[in-house]
Parts: C-alpha cells; structure tokens; sequence
C-alpha cells in the first residue's frame, strides 16, 4: 500500500513547496507534540501510533533534498487526484437534488459548504454532469453517423430513449439530418480518404490515442474554433522539444492532421463519419464471416440482427443496416423456407368440391316440395299484415323461420323480419343517442362513452355505425380532454407514484391521445424523481417485509425506464423472490407447527432442524421469535405439572403450609407468604445472577401481589431447618436479600445464599453476585 | 528493624492505576494507602501551572484541562518521538512516568515515617528492552535505587506462590491490566519461580474495552442528535466520555445495563448500554487474549509443559464477566481471579523483601568468610560447590534472623530464584550473500535469561574505524527474517583501535540480563583488546535529557 504523503501529513504548503529546513523541523516537533496528546484517542489512536512510527522515515525524507522534492511532486499529484475522487461524491449529491427537477442557488450554497468547495466548482460539476448524461446520447448518434447522415426518425427516437428534446438531440448532431431516407441523393456525403484515414490510424497508433479528439484532448462535441486553436497550440508545444523520437514525429503530423480536418464543417464531418463507420467496423466483420459463397443463410441473419442489436440499434434498423450491407456487398440474404403452403392449397381445393356438390343436392329437393309450402306462407303473411304490434308480427315471422329453415319461403321470411327490426331499431337508435348526448351533458362522460360502445356494438346498419363512431371519437376527445387536466393537476402537486400512476393510466387509455408525446416527456423527465421515491418506497416495503410489493414496484419502474437505475433495481428482484420463497417455507413450517398442537417440544424441533439447514435467511429472526414464544408455552406447560406434584406434598404438611390464593403459599406458623415455584421451575436451566434474581423478583405479579421481595436467610430457616418443611427438591443455592460491597471501588458484590445439597442440611454460604442462584419470592402479609 | 537490612519497596507501575507495597514486620506484603486513603493510584500526571498534580485528582481535571493532563503514558514507554509541551518545556514518557513514582512514595513516606529509597519496579512481560530500559530510567529519575525490574506476572506469581510455599504447580497468569495483556506461563517450586513462556500485547487492556463504549455512545449520541460530527474532536467531550466509558465498564461487571449521559455542544442524550451489548461491541478484544493464550500454550509444549494446574487472573479488568466465562469455555478451567488490583505490587515487595534479606546474609557471610562482597552473587551454588560452608550459612541465616525478627526459614527461603524469559526475539542487521539486508536473531523469544552470546564479526577494510551494529527486535522466533518484520531498537557503534588488518575478527558479546535488559561488549581477540562501544537508544532518555530530567525531578515536589 502506497503510504501517505509527508507534505500533507505536515500540513506544509505543496504549491510552492517549503523547502525551508527550519519550518519543516518545527512542523515535524508540532506534529509530535500533536501526535503524543492523541495517542491514546479512542478511535484515532491507531491511526495516531501509525503516524509515530513514521517519523523517523518523515525526517529522514524531509532533511534529503532530492527526496523531499519527489515529495513535494506527490504531494501536488495527490491533491489533484483527491479532487477527482471527491467529484463522485459530489455528482451523487447532485443527482438526489436533480430529483425534484432542477438545482436551486441554495442547494449550490449547501453542496459548497458539505464539500468545502467554491460555488464556482460546483457548478462546473453540474455543468459536467450535464455532459456526462450526453455520453450514452452520443453513442447512438455515432452509431448511426456512420451512414453519413441521420434521419429525422431516427432523432425522434433518440431523443424518446434518452428522455431529451428533438432539438437538444439535432444540436449533438454533427452530420447532415434528413427529413426523409430518400431524401438522401441530393445530399454530397464525402467521407474521408481512405488512406487519409488510415494514416491517422497509424499515428494515432503511435501515440496511443483513439482519436483525434483524444489527441488534442477535447470532447467529440466541443466548437471546430476550439478544436482549430488547440490543434495550432499543440503544433506549437511539439515544435519547443529537443527529443526527435517516433512519438514525437507522429505527434507533429497528427497536429498538422488536426489542422486540416478541424478547417471546415464538411471536413470535420467527413472524419466524423469515418470515426463511426470505424466503430460499425466489428459489426461489417461478424456480416463478412456470416457471408458464405456469398450467400447469409437465415438462422445466421437472425443471429445477425442480435448482434447489431447489442451495438444500440433497434430491430428495424439492425434489419435494414445489415440488408443495405449486403446488397452493396452482393451477399445475397436466404429467406425462410415455406415448405407447407402448397399442400395446404391442394386440400383447400378439395373441400370447396365437396361442398358444391352437397348444395346441388339440396337445391334438388327444394324444388320437390315447392307446391305444399305455398299455400302455407301465404296464410302466414295474411295473419302478419292484420297485427298492429312489430314486435307481434316479428314473433310470427320468426316462428315461421324457426319451423321452416329450409323453406323456399324462408329468404322472404327473413327478408320481412329484418324490415320490421329496422323499423324498430331506428326508433331505439334515436333514443340511445338522446340518452348519450344527455349523459355527455351532465359530465356523465364514462357513461356516456360506454352506453355508445354498446350502441357500436349492437348495430349493423353502416350509417348508424358512422354516426356512432363519430359520437364517441368527440366523447374520447372530451375523455382525453378531462383525463389531461386531472393530470397536469396531479404533475404540479402530486407525489411521485400518483404523478406515474395517472400518466401511464392516461398512456393506456388514449394510446392516440392528443397530448400523448407530452405525457410520455412529463414520464422521461422523471425517471430521478421516481427513482427516488422507488428507493425509498422499498426501504419501507423493506422494513414491514412487504416483498411481493418490493419486486412488483422494482419491475414497475423497469417497465417505463432502461437506465442506470432500472440496471439497479433488476439487481434487487432475485433477492426478493427469494424472499417471497422464504416467506412461503415460513407459512408452511407454521402450519406444520399448529398441527401439533401442544407438544411443543416437537415443534420446536420443526423450527430448529430448520435453523440447522438455513441458519441465515430473512426468516431467521421470526423463527427465532417462534422457537421463544413455545420455549414460554413449554415452560407454562412444565410449571404446571410442577406444581400438581407440589400441591401432593403441601397437602402432607399437616396444614403448616397452605395455598392461598393459587400459587401463593402461607405459612400458618409465621404468616409470610411465598411463591409456590421458585425460578428453577418457572426459568428452568437459566442461570439468575444476584441482579438478575432481584429485577425477577421486582416484576412478580404471582397471585396479583407485586411487593414481592428476596428473603432474608433468617426467613428461609425458618421454612426449611423445620419439620413439616417446605417441599425441596434436591441441591439449591436460594438468593437472600443480604448482600455487601467486596471492594472499595464498587468491583465485586458479594451475597449471603441460603443452600444444600440433598434439600434436607441447608447452610448460608457467601457467593459472588456474578455466579447463578435461586430465587424463592417471598412477601409480608 | 535491623540496621542492615534496607527496606525495599515493590511498585506497580500500571497503564491506569499504580500501587506500592511493603513487607511488615511479621513477612506479609502490605499495600501503603496513599495520601488520599486509596489503596491504588490512578497514573494519570496533571501540569497545574507551577505544579504537578498525580491521582485522583488528576484525572477528575482531565475533563476541565484535557491538554494539560497526561493519562496512559505507559503505553508510550521507550516511543522515542512521544513529546509532552508544557510551559514551553518538553517531557519525555520516562519523567512523567517518574512522577507517578515519586507521588506513590512521598505518600508512603509520610505512612510509614521513613524514607523510600530502594525499589522493585514491575513492568508488563511483552515489554521489550527499550521500554524495560525506559522503566528503570523512571525510576532513576524519581531518585530511587532501583534493585530490579520484574515482569508483572511473575509478580503476581510470587504473591500468589508465597500463600502456599510448600505446593509445586505450574500456572498460567492471565493478566489484563488497564493498558496491556500478559499471559504467562510459570512453573512455581519451593525455592523459585521460572517463567516457561510468555506472550500478549502491550497494547491491549481494560482501555481497549473503555474505547470501544466510547466509539459506541458517540454512534449513538450522533443518532440520536442527527449530527454526523466527531464530537471527540472537541478535547472536553473525549475526556469526558473516557471517563463515563470507564464507569459505565466497571457498571456493566456489575449489572445488566447502565445508564449513560452525553454533553456536547449544549446537547444531552441519555442513553442505556446493555452488558449484551458491551459483550458484542468488544468480542474481538476478548478473542485476541484468547488468541494469544492459544499460542502461547503451544509454545509451551515446544518446551515440554503440555498441561498446567491453575489458571489465575490477574488484573482490574479480569473482573469483567465475559473474561471468566469465555476462558472456562475454551479451556475447560475454572480461573480463578486472585487479589486482581494488589498482587503484584505485593509480589514485588515480596521480592524486595527478598532481595534485602540476602543482601544481610551476604553481608554475614562476606564478614565470616573475610570474602569481597562482590565475590558472593549465588549462595546456593556456593554452598552446592563448597565455596562456602553450610555450617558458615546457617550462623549467618541465624543472625539475621535474630537481627531483624523474621524466622529462620523465612530467612533461608530469601534466596528464591526467579528464572525469566525473553518476550521478543532480538537480533543484529546482517547481510545475506545477495548482499540483501536481513534481520539475524541471535537470540529467540521465550529463551531463559540471563544469556550470554558471542559473535565474530569482521572488519572489511584495513584500518577500518569503526563498526556499526544495528539492534533489531521482533516477535517471531525465527532465526533469519526480513527488515521490516523487525524494529530497530539500538545502534552500537565499535570504536576500533588504530591500524588493524581487513578480516580481523572481533568478538561482540551480548548479554541480556535477569530484566532482559542488554549489553554489549566487544573484545579484538588476537591483541584481546577490549573495544569501546558506543550504545545509543534514542528510543530511551539518555545524557543531557536524562541529567536535565532527574534534576527537574529532584526539585519537585508532586501532589
């Protein structure tokens, strides 16, 4: 590990370095001094001693002259490279501002003063962040550069990716931009000679740039005046070495390159180009090897396509950049096989012939029974033109066209029902458009819009189908209108979630909408700000454990967005299904549990083999939870029988000690009152320090008494050194109420304890307050 | 009390607390209380202007005057670069360290009604030679005599040993003082104490877990208040906070949780600190004692003890609960925690006690054998080689007895041998065949002192002038290692005579004695001309520092 630099640690200045012994001396006896008083820091002490241990090599390198001066070179390097390292810190804060949409003069004073910069530095940052955002923009401009021209399409789509304006894209654009592919002929693309070209490259070789850009230094979008003056400045630097090497001489004429490239625009887009194409050159390759005889076969076309896609370009494009290629190539592009089509053809035929011939046959028997059903129908039309009712005569008709499908008569059947149903249908229509105009007028628009739906549905009269439409294209156009001004409300004050929520509601609903490339803007422009509420919204979701919400969330902004975030959160949906799962093995180990039912040491077990197999999940700490909530059932559970057998034993004790109220024992001789169980039975295999044994005893509520207290050894005699005495049962240590310091400084506590070994010779002893005892509560009457 | 026997005083020095004890007239080791009625002293020194204040209430006016009071200076004992400014003075660790001494005997003094001039000083066993250096230089500088400078563990040891003299055991003193971890091993017999191996790190104590309540209440005092500054940086809230963190660590040895409060800046957050919480926040520290314990136990076996028979703590912060338990965990002991704050002040005194009465028996016996006192280091051997009589030694054990009124067999028991180990390795700068710079280990950690070794070294030139050797130490106990394994601790520069030949051997001797303390000396074996060597350790204070210091010293009086 490189060490610190001694200038810094010194505190001496680095631009212009010291160099006077005397004040480096008295700056290396200030920092001893320093040193010594912190050595003991609790948290810099290390760091400190570190800094004591160097000061030998410190004086030593500070008294050279030629070391302290490499030092004083590091120093200054150091300082520069600090100020790069701070400026991530810096550009995260300015990006967690940037969320609400812009960067107030406060927030500049605020940012200044966090990183002990001038305002002046913090907006160069926000100006260079600004830039930063523009590198992924211009690796798809330069991507398509490389045709040498750019379609107004294509800074459509640019500008909708990257959540820019159009006009801000074409600004970016250093190549001509067409309205229209064909418009293309007109335009005099002249791209850079190849060996023009070539001779850069080889240069550029040498010097180890990649480009001319690179080489003098300056962005691929600064001004061609800049690029000119820099390219003359750099001519003028090499000319002052002394040192004619290979670098050297392919340094001079990449200058002199510079100077003519950078003349005019028409040069400098010309290289541009080259500079993009050069970029497409893998993809050309991958397209050359795919070529075989001259011929792509299809799988390698699609495989193709992939590949162009990862380089940025979308489907379409990928399609027609790699069918242009080829056909100026002469490769000739297979396309996929069809084998099916004629067999189909050929069973189609078929059908139809069946069919004709079946309907010859029926026609036949038509003609057969003519004579009959005539006589028939005309009864039928007589009864008809008597009823008054529509709905009467369609009943007849109907009947009629249900009874004899296939009668000759049917057609004009059916001919009359269809009359009368238009008849009915245009006084019906009439009343569906005036109940639709009323509901649009009362604000009823939904309902409005869906009763016209229905209309649309339900009529097959063309005109009226028209009329419809219109009538609900106008009621959208009022939907769209509404939906929009509740948005816009909702963009000025609504919170993160509400704002996305109604603008892809609006998307959704009026996938044409008026406003519809206004919306989806306003969604661009917020891909900080919900980024941010995501972000925090999870951090809650996080904390309730809410999973299925945390991954449906993520993927909610994954859905809208494809940026540095979403790349993120794409990161946190595994971890969440895993919690999902965990939460589903959770709920059925419980189920496992409660099937159980009361033996709990079984159901411990259940959670534990599962501890044993995933000892850290995010159900971890619920499991833990679990196994403490059956440890007190099973402890509930064992106290009781505890105390059945205790109950057996006062009952022999001749009435000396008797229970009352339950689990309180009194002792008729003196009449204090004692706990039934003491902790071995209520906590059994915990150990109860002195303090412990007394914070117990202190929340006791044993009988709904709470002025429980510790014994004193003289009370426990008394209830043990007896005959009947208190049920015991094998070795205890029992916690009295006397206790006394051991040191001055408040070190050791010792207590009197009351114990035996076989519950029969008991004896006080003195015991470290530390060690484990018994606690036997006991309280005045 | 006879008139030849002086009394000698065991002090110990600690990291925070410092004691001194004696031996009464019926041969048991008493702490002196000091001026202030307490049985320890905190080394915590206070510049008060024109005077130095030393104690208790030197550390209460830490949280009034933080730049003016030292704490902890141990930890900086042999740090070469470690500076002290008060009224434009400078003061090195060895004479702050000095007036913690004086203070521990001005109060004796003024207990007992007698002077204190002869001290046993103890120091932790990790401690290299520049800081036992450092130690006796403190001493020198406080105007005592200093007889010796024992390792605190074989201290304790000797104390502890001196309650059953007649039971041989070998025991494992785990000791965790306030500022550094010793583990020793130590093979207690009727007539001595050997050190089997030691291991630790002086820079590991009961400060450590202080440091870590610190850190902790200033996490919780920055969650609580929102604000993210260093609140340490502000000298009166550290202060104030080492000393909450110290209490609230001898609570938490107590009881389950303790209340704590933080002011700064006009803000006040109560808090709570669990010992659950105490217990996590240092479980490291807990570890690297049980790390060190490990190796030092497999150390041991290379020296053949593959098992010991108690396991004794020693030191205040071994009151922690945590330090018991996790040791009968890992080792399957129960240690027992012996006379934590007082044992080895008391062992000291034990062994100054010792040291006086031989010192009486020698005199005896130089007068009825008519030798040189000088002539008369070892007794037993003495007798063992019949250099003197047996008969010769039990007039001369009789009359001391009778003079000073101790018994017989306390008398004989005096001449207890304590055998010590070296806690570091240490070794010259050599170079390897490559001409590379190494580090040769001449002699390896854990070896038994004294040792005497000798290296030829030869001169490269023809009338080379001088020599210069490089003292290097290190903890590893291999032979050959890299420079920077190892710290540079002394330089020896060889005057040689005039005119030697190139390839003329010299003869360099090195000795590290009883308190690992070295010497060296160098010898032109084919003249046998003994060779001036000039020794310097900056690390340690020395010539006109060391006068300046002790005249300061002399002229002080410390409250």
């Amino acid at each position: 590990m490189q060490r610190e630099n001694y200038y810094i640690i010194l505190e001496l200045s680095v631009d212009p370095p010291e160099n006077d012994r005397e004040v480096i001396e008295k700056a290396i006896q200030n920092k001893k001094i320093e040193w010594s008083r912190l050595r003991n820091h609790p948290t810099k002490g290390l760091q400190i001693q570190k800094y004591i241990n160097m000061i030998p090599d410190i004086q030593f390198v500070m008294q050279d002259d030629k070391l302290r001066a490499e030092e004083a070179l590091a120093a200054a390097e150091f300082i520069e490279s600090g100020r790069e390292n701070k400026i991530s810190e810096i550009d995260s804060h300015i990006d967690i501002l940037m969320g609400k949409g812009y960067i107030s003069k406060e927030d500049i004073i605020r940012l200044a003063e966090i990183h002990g910069l001038s305002q002046g530095d913090i907006n160069e940052r926000i100006a260079s962040k600004k830039n930063a955002k523009y590198v992924r923009v211009d690796q798809f401009i330069n991507l398509r550069m490389g045709k040498g021209y750019i379609s107004e399409d294509e800074v459509i789509k640019i500008a909708k990716k990257n959540g820019m304006t159009p006009e801000e894209i074409r600004n970016r654009i250093r190549c001509p931009i067409v309205k229209d592919d064909k418009d293309i002929d007109h335009l005099k693309i002249q791209p850079l000679d190849k060996s023009i070209e070539k001779a850069i490259t080889d240069n550029l070789k040498v010097v180890g740039k990649t480009s001319l850009y690179n080489f003098l230094g300056l962005a691929e979008t600064c001004e061609l005046k800049q690029l000119q003056e820099k390219a003359g400045k750099k001519k003028k630097e090499l000319a002052t070495i002394g040192k004619k090497d290979a670098v050297l001489t392919a340094s001079v004429t990449l200058a002199g390159q510079c100077q003519t490239i950078f003349k005019t625009n028409e040069t400098r887009i010309a290289y541009d180009v080259s500079l993009a194409r050069a970029k497409l050159a893998a993809l050309d390759s991958d397209i050359n090897i795919a070529a075989i005889n001259k011929k792509i076969r299809h799988e390698y076309f699609d495989a193709l396509i992939n590949k162009a896609m990862e380089y940025g370009m979308d489907k379409d494009e990928a399609s027609s950049y790699i069918q242009t290629y080829c056909q100026n190539k002469k490769y000739r592009i297979e396309k996929k096989p069809e084998k099916k089509r004629f067999r189909l053809m050929i069973a189609a035929a078929s059908v139809l012939l069946v069919l004709i011939i079946v309907a010859g046959f029926m026609a036949f028997s038509k003609i057969h029974h003519r004579n009959v059903i005539e006589s028939e129908y005309q009864d039928l039309i007589k009864k008809v033109d008597a009823e008054r009712a529509p709905d009467q005569k369609l009943l007849l008709l109907k009947k009629y066209v249900t009874t004899n499908a296939n009668s000759e008569y049917a057609a004009d059947a059916r001919n009359r029902i269809s009359q009368i149903e238009l008849q009915i249908n245009s006084t019906e229509f009439g009343k569906i458009l005036q109940q639709a105009d009323q509901l649009v007028q009362a604000q009823k628009l939904d309902e409005g819009f869906t009763l016209l739906n229905q209309a649309l549905e339900k009529t097959s009269e063309p005109e009226n189908k028209k009329i419809i439409s219109q009538r609900i294209k106008n009621v959208s156009e009022l939907i769209e209108k509404r939906d929009f001004e509740e948005l816009s409300a909702v963009s000025l004050k609504g919170d993160a979630d509400q704002k996305i929520e109604i603008y892809k509601k609006y998307l959704t609903t009026h996938p044409n909408g008026k406003n519809k490339a206004e919306v989806q803007a306003l969604i661009d422009k917020m891909s900080d700000e919900y980024f941010i509420y995501v972000s925090k919204t999870l951090a809650s979701y996080e904390q309730s454990e809410q999973w299925e919400d945390c991954a449906r969330l993520c993927q909610s902004y994954i859905d809208i967005y494809d940026n540095s975030h979403s790349d993120q959160l794409k990161q946190l949906i595994p971890k969440y299904q895993e919690n999902i799962r965990n939460e589903k093995i959770y709920d059925a180990l419980v189920d496992k549990v409660n099937r159980l039912g009361t033996d709990y040491k079984a159901a411990i077990q259940i959670f534990k083999d599962y501890l044993a197999a995933y000892p850290k999940t995010s159900i971890t700490e619920k499991i833990n939870k679990n196994i403490d909530r059956l440890n007190g059932l099973m402890s509930v559970q064992n106290s009781n029988q505890a105390a059945y057998n205790l109950r057996l034993q006062f009952a022999k004790t001749k009435g000396r000690f008797v229970e009352k109220p339950e689990g309180v024992i009194v002792d008729t001789k003196t009449g204090l009152m004692w706990c039934m169980l003491d902790s071995t039975i209520i906590k059994p295999g915990v150990c109860f320090t002195y303090e412990e044994g007394k914070s117990y005893t202190e929340v006791l509520t044993t009988g709904g008494f709470s002025d429980w207290r510790l014994p004193t050894p003289q009370e426990l005699a008394e209830i043990y050194k007896t005959d009947p005495a208190f049920p015991a049962t094998g070795k205890t240590s029992y916690w009295t109420s006397e206790s006394y310091s051991g040191y001055s400084d408040g070190w050791q506590i010792q207590v009197t304890t009351f114990s035996s070994e076989d519950s029969i010779h008991w004896e006080t002893a003195k015991k470290n307050a530390l060690e484990c005892g018994v606690v036997r509560p006991v309280r005045n009457p | 009390m006879a008139e030849q026997t002086k009394r000698i005083f065991g002090i110990d020095l600690g990291t925070t607390y410092s004691s001194i004890a004696y031996v009464d007239e019926y041969g048991k080791a008493v702490i002196i209380p000091n001026a202030e009625n307490e049985r320890v002293t905190p080394s915590v020194v206070f510049f008060d202007d024109e005077s130095i204040v030393v104690g208790d209430v030197a550390k209460e006016s830490s949280k009034l005057y933080p730049n003016e009071v030292v704490s902890f200076v141990k930890r900086s004992m042999g740090e070469p670069n470690f500076l002290f400014l008060h009224n434009s003075e400078e003061y090195r660790a060895e004479e702050i360290s000095a007036y913690i001494l004086k203070k521990l005997a001005q109060d004796a003094e003024q207990f007992l009604g007698e002077k204190v001039t002869d001290v046993v000083i103890t120091c932790p066993a990790y401690f290299g030679i520049n800081e036992r250096e450092a130690t006796r230089k403190a001493g020198e500088i406080a105007g005592f005599n200093v007889r010796h400078i024992i390792n605190e563990p074989t201290a304790a040891a000797i104390a502890y040993g001196s309650l059953d003299s007649n039971d041989e055991r070998v025991v494992l003193v785990y000791d965790l003082g306030g500022g550094t971890f010793d583990i020793t091993m130590i093979d207690i017999r009727k007539d001595s104490v050997e050190v089997i191996c030691t291991g630790g790190d002086h820079n590991l104590g009961g400060k450590d877990w202080d440091d870590r309540i610190v850190a902790h209440m200033v996490e919780l005092f920055q969650s609580e208040t929102g604000t993210d500054e260093d609140i340490l940086d502000d000298p009166d809230t550290w202060q104030d906070l080492q000393l909450s963190a110290e209490k609230a660590k001898k609570i938490l040895s107590q009881r389950p949780k303790t209340p704590i409060s933080v002011t700064h800046g006009g803000e006040r957050v109560k808090m709570v600190i669990s010992r659950e919480k105490f217990e996590e926040i240092t479980e490291d520290l807990m570890e690297r004692t049980i790390d060190f314990t490990k190796e030092m136990l497999e150390e041991a076996k290379n020296k053949g003890y593959k098992s010991f028979d108690e396991f004794i703590l020693v030191g205040g912060a071994t009151r922690m609960p945590q330090i018991k338990a996790r040791i009968e965990e890992t080792f399957s002991v129960n240690p027992k925690v012996y006379d934590p704050d007082e044992a080895v002040a008391k062992g000291a005194a034990i062994y100054g006690w010792k040291l006086g009465l031989n010192d009486g028996l020698i005199q005896r016996l130089s007068q009825k054998t008519n030798k040189p006192i000088e002539q008369i280091d070892d007794i037993s051997v003495m007798i063992e080689s019949n250099e003197l009589s047996a008969q010769d030694f039990k007039e001369a054990a009789q009359e001391v007895a009778d003079a000073t009124g101790y018994t017989l067999p306390s008398i004989e028991r005096s001449m207890l041998k304590v055998k010590n180990v070296t806690s570091k390795s240490f070794g010259v700068v050599a170079h390897t065949p490559q001409d590379d710079e190494i580090v040769f280990n001449i002699v390896l950690r854990n070896t038994t002192v004294p040792i005497s070794l000798k290296k030829n070294f030869y001169t490269a030139v023809q009338d080379q002038k001088t020599v210069l050797i490089r003292i290097m130490e290190s903890e590893t106990s291999r032979v050959e290692i890299p420079l920077d394994h190892a710290v540079e601790i002394k330089t020896a520069v060889l005057n040689l005579p005039p005119n030697l030949p190139a390839d003329l051997p010299i003869e360099i001797t090195f000795t590290l004695n009883e308190e690992g303390r070295l010497h060296i000396t160098a010898m032109e074996k084919t003249a046998a001309r003994q060779i001036d060597v000039m020794v310097d350790t900056a690390s340690v204070i020395q010539g006109e520092d060391l006068e300046r210091a002790k005249a300061r010293s002399q002229n002080l009086v410390v409250h």
